[in-house]
């Protein structure tokens, strides 16, 4: 597959094959203007993926990877100038004659310079947007009203186990169910962990699943479709349906008065310089694109991960043909089940070892340079860097609570696991599987059921992880953070999701601040000016930022659903008019302030010309203290030249004069008459207060 | 072992809790400890802290005249400048009652030497007025707590993290802190609206002041706006927009009201994403006017004090350790808690909304 680089070859048998995709309907369609081939069952992502795009642009003048969690929207090229048009790359499956364009734009495949550059050098590995630091990336989708409200009894966000297995509960407890899934299909990342001995394979718990919820009339399946707000019982999501031929984003609004949150969790990003390069990806990423779409970039690779997982990914990887140089573990020791199946396929694995930073290789060679240290204890050493055309990394499991955070729940950092758990909830929302903390097969099926015991206030048995003995199975280690970097390294990203949050880099001072004694400006994560993802405060808490005792108040504030503001505003009622004058000619504020028999009187300046309102009435022109105001002017009297005062003098007469200040310039004025004794005229008598 | 003794507990977690916290110590020699968290760093702004404020009082004016170059000459000396900025505010309402409101400060802020200047609505938007004050003073809140807190080591002010703290009101005013040997101390301050509603009785509240939602919203970088810091003051809503360019826009009511409001009032920027918000409560007083003293036999409050009361902590401190001169005497005394809110003489400019709440 000329045009398919990174598409793997079937001509043996191995895990990766695609399961999602037939290879035997081709597709092609325009991306950018780039010619992009693929099969039916691809998305947009996965096919510019397998037509070797790697890079999504630069930020901060490195090249930003393109990954399942951070790909552009992209729009046809008809309906371009339209957000509401935008769809996502992820969840958009490829189509046959589609023109679609990005958003932001990208480098066009038909300019002459990508021409030439394709003809020299292969084809292009970046989308070549054109990101800037200030600019949000976030969908423009999540500010449209919705097109519809959907009634059911339970709504189930997240296809994975846990996510099926709580619809198929729902709906055997005779409830109508929404669920809501944003892969193109079911399963969730449930391949990925395998299973342990004794417990039914997430291969057969997808199958026996996906064949419940296609028979059952009470379950109302949305793929491709993503859950992005809650508040209280009605949920919104972003859903991608294919008419004649044409994808269509609807925002759509659903609403139950029970709702379960499967949304599973995200994998921790390594801490180190050049995180988020091309070519550095997650373990379950790697894995899902491997899996469903028979994805790998690159013909070598390197593994770092704190996770067991990633030894089962090195091995089904090794099995698809490609070269696993190293699996890198800041684990002394780690043990796993799979570590024997990949010292068999003679992978080089190396424990207590954890990545530094990476590059790109130089020049126009594909790949990266990872530099690792060893770290034990007080030990620290750097070793040889490893090169490869790809490094898949995992820094552990954080539970993805963003919508339970939405929805009122609350959580708190669990030290032993480094990672944010959910604590108390609203008494309708109920978590299941990876996002409740589960990641065994077992336990995410009971979690599943429980969530729905729970919510439908059924007798409930404890959830049982599996959890197998450390000597056979380590468990995972908390994410790795590398030393500070200078500000020369690549950026180091606090997670790969859109808020871009970056770790300050240290930086030498210039003379000049050592001359002026500047201080370094500390960095404060209350000052990022993106939503935070629940992996961003994870990592603010790793590094310092945040105290563990408030990530779950942090992570609740910035879980803030981010839609448009102004576009809210413009959807609720319109801007209540100010309200009317009121009854009483003296504001409340100032009762008191010129003694306790302060009148209104009609005043006029002896040389005509308007009285500003507020302006200060003294004695004589000698008082300037507003302390010692004897009164102050209400209102112009419109028509009249004259004004109303609140006036504070005793024995005041018509014809007194007294000099107002307008601001600080004296203005000679006189007291005309009492302001007229009808309903408006009030004389004050105030006891002191 | 005998429980520590002290004179003074501050609890409160703002700039005005800290500020005044070393003032009873270093300033008045007092045994202090603050009950507070240190947050700025990492939560959302939950309120401001400016040198000037919708104030018509010219006897607040005239105790902020002394009092702001007072604490700032302290900011100084602990070693804090860093920590504030000047800049010119603006005040801006829409409707009628709003605009006479604004001239009355416009007037009051004059008359003490302020530069107070009108703003046209073509500035601000279609039917709005606008007061602009020059060279007030912000105190950045996320660089100067850590160099007040710095500062408050110095003093030997003993620090607590509220959240990990039980403490037990006494009668008379003073308080009984959990700790190894325990901690007594004779006086509490309640300087913050939290650490009033944690520790005061809620019937005790009601008479002097109302319960409201706020919500704190943070936004993506937007526009510059015509000031970094402006103030609705009919909508009870003010925006503070940060060098990175997001603002933080602090509005009453709960969020979906919130959102709203913010977002009318930063209709200009055509489009403009939140990053994080938070919804809290707030004390308004009865008549919108601060709250400071004894509420019965309670522990010493500080309500109210809205944008400026950091300024004023010089001048609480003094009223605190019963130095204070005949003028800060009688502005303590005539915002006591026990005072007359129908016909209060101290009463100050309230939106619609706080005084819908507040009634």
């Amino acid at each position: 597959m000329k045009n398919q680089p990174n598409r793997l070859q079937v001509d043996q048998a191995h895990a990766f094959a695609g399961s999602a995709i037939d290879r035997s309907r081709p597709l092609h369609f325009r991306l950018n203007g780039h010619v992009i081939e693929g099969f039916a069952g691809d998305t947009v992502l996965s096919a510019a993926i397998a037509a070797g795009f790697e890079a999504i642009g630069d930020m901060l003048d490195r090249p930003l990877g393109l990954t399942e969690r951070f790909a552009p929207p992209v729009a046809p090229i008809s309906l371009y100038r339209d957000r509401q048009q935008a769809l996502p790359m992820a969840r958009l499956p490829a189509l046959d004659g589609i023109d679609l364009r990005t958003i932001p734009g990208g480098r066009s495949g038909r300019d002459m310079r990508t021409i030439a550059s394709r003809l020299a050098y292969g084809p292009p590995r970046s989308l070549a947007l054109r990101l800037a630091p200030g600019r949000s990336l976030m969908a423009p989708w999540i500010d449209i009203p919705p097109r519809e409200t959907v009634s059911g009894d339970v709504i189930v966000i997240g296809g994975g186990i846990a996510g099926m297995t709580a619809a198929v509960e729902a709906a055997r407890a005779g409830a109508r169910v929404i669920l809501i899934e944003r892969r193109t299909h079911l399963g969730g990342n449930a391949l990925l962990f395998g299973r342990t001995e004794n417990e039914e394979t997430p291969e057969h718990a997808i199958s026996r699943l996906r064949a419940e919820i296609a028979a059952s009339d009470a379950i109302t399946l949305l793929l491709s479709a993503e859950a992005f707000a809650l508040d209280g019982h009605r949920v919104r999501a972003h859903v991608i349906s294919i008419v004649d031929g044409l994808a269509h984003g609807d925002v759509i609004a659903f609403e139950a008065p029970r709702i379960v949150l499967s949304t599973g969790a995200i994998e921790r990003l390594p801490l180190f310089p050049g995180n988020r390069l091309p070519g550095i990806i997650g373990t379950a990423e790697a894995f899902h694109l491997a899996e469903a779409f028979g994805l790998w970039s690159g013909r070598t690779a390197a593994f770092a991960t704190v996770s067991n997982p990633a030894y089962r990914v090195a091995m089904l990887a090794a099995d698809a043909g490609i070269g696993v140089q190293r699996i890198l573990d800041p684990r002394p020791r780690p043990q796993s089940r799979f570590l024997e199946f990949c010292k068999a396929y003679g992978i080089t694995m190396a424990g207590g070892i954890l990545p530094v930073g990476a590059s790109l290789l130089e020049g126009r060679k594909h790949g990266l340079s990872l530099a690792v240290a060893v770290s034990l204890d007080d030990y620290a050493r750097m070793e040889e860097p490893v090169a490869a055309q790809r490094v898949v990394v995992c820094g552990g499991w954080q539970p993805e609570l963003s919508l339970w955070h939405m929805g009122g729940g609350s959580s708190a950092w669990q030290v032993e696991r480094s990672r944010i758990n959910a604590t108390q909830g609203p008494g309708h929302l109920a978590l299941a599987g990876a996002a409740a903390g589960y990641l065994s097969t077992q336990a995410c099926l009971e979690s599943g059921r429980d969530a729905i015991n729970f919510l439908f206030e059924r007798p409930r048995s404890p959830v049982e992880e599996t959890v197998i003995d450390p000597i056979y199975e380590t468990p995972d280690a908390p994410t790795p953070v590398s030393h500070q970097a200078e500000a020369s390294s690549a950026p180091c990203y606090l997670d790969d999701g859109t808020s871009l949050t970056v770790r300050p880099e240290r930086r030498r001072p210039t003379m000049l601040q050592r001359l002026l004694r500047a201080r370094e400006h500390a960095w404060r994560l209350a000052e990022q000016p993106r939503a935070l993802s629940i992996a961003d405060v994870a990592a603010g808490v790793q590094l310092g930022a945040i105290p563990a005792a408030s990530a779950g108040l942090v992570a609740r504030e910035r879980a803030a659903g981010s839609a448009d503001l102004i576009d809210s505003a413009r959807q609720a009622n319109e801007a209540p008019e100010p309200g009317p004058a009121p009854g009483s000619l003296v504001p409340a504020y100032l009762r008191g302030r010129f003694g306790g028999r302060a009148a209104l009187w009609q005043i006029e300046a002896v040389e005509q010309r308007r009285l500003e309102t507020g302006s200060l009435i003294f004695i004589n022109s000698d008082q300037t203290d507003p302390r010692h105001a004897m009164g102050v002017v209400l209102r112009p009297l419109d028509g009249t030249g004259s004004a109303l005062a609140l006036v504070g003098k005793l024995g005041a007469a018509p014809g007194d004069g007294a000099t107002l200040r307008d601001q600080t310039r004296p203005v000679p004025i006189r007291l005309v008459r009492p302001f007229d004794a009808s309903p408006q005229a009030e004389i004050l008598s105030q006891e002191p207060a | 072992m005998d429980a520590v003794r002290l004179d003074m507990a501050v609890f409160g977690s703002t700039p005005m809790a800290k500020l005044l916290a070393g003032i009873l110590a270093g300033t008045h020699g007092k045994r202090v400890v603050l009950i507070g968290e240190s947050d700025a760093a990492f939560r959302l702004t939950r309120g401001a802290d400016l040198s000037v404020a919708p104030i018509t009082r010219p006897e607040t004016w005239a105790l902020l005249s002394r009092t702001v170059p007072e604490t700032l000459r302290l900011v100084a000396r602990a070693g804090a400048k860093a920590g504030f900025a000047r800049i010119d505010p603006i005040f801006y309402a829409r409707g009628s009652l709003g605009s006479e409101a604004l001239a009355h400060v416009r007037h009051a802020a004059a008359g003490f030497g302020h530069a107070a200047e009108r703003i046209p609505s073509q500035a601000l938007g279609q039917g709005y007025d606008g007061l602009l004050l020059r060279d007030a003073v912000l105190l950045v809140r996320p660089q100067l707590e850590p160099l007040l807190d710095t500062w408050l080591r110095s003093l030997g002010v003993l620090s607590l993290a509220r959240s990990q703290t039980r403490v037990e009101m006494r009668p008379g005013g003073g308080v009984s802190i959990a700790s190894e040997s325990g901690m007594e101390a004779e006086r509490a301050v309640l300087a913050d609206d939290e650490a009033i509603l944690a520790h005061m009785d809620a019937s005790k509240l009601q008479r002097i002041a109302a319960l409201a939602d706020m919500t704190s919203i943070l936004t993506e970088p937007a526009q510059p706006l015509a000031s970094p810091f402006m103030m609705e003051i009919e909508e009870d809503a003010h925006l503070l927009q940060r060098a990175s360019g997001s603002i933080t826009a602090i509005a009453l009511g709960s969020a979906p009201d919130a959102v709203s409001t913010v977002g009318r009032l930063l209709a200009r920027q055509q489009h403009l994403r939140r990053a994080g918000q938070v919804t809290f409560t707030r004390l308004i007083p009865r008549d919108g006017a601060p709250l400071v003293g004894r509420v019965a036999d309670g522990p010493l409050i500080l309500a109210g004090l809205g944008l400026f009361g950091a300024f004023l902590s010089p001048a609480i401190g003094r009223w605190i350790c019963g130095s204070a001169s005949p003028n800060e005497e009688a502005w303590f005394a005539a915002h006591r808690p026990g005072r007359n809110f129908t016909n209060s003489s101290v009463a100050e400019v309230m939106s619609a909304r706080a005084i819908e709440a507040a009634a």
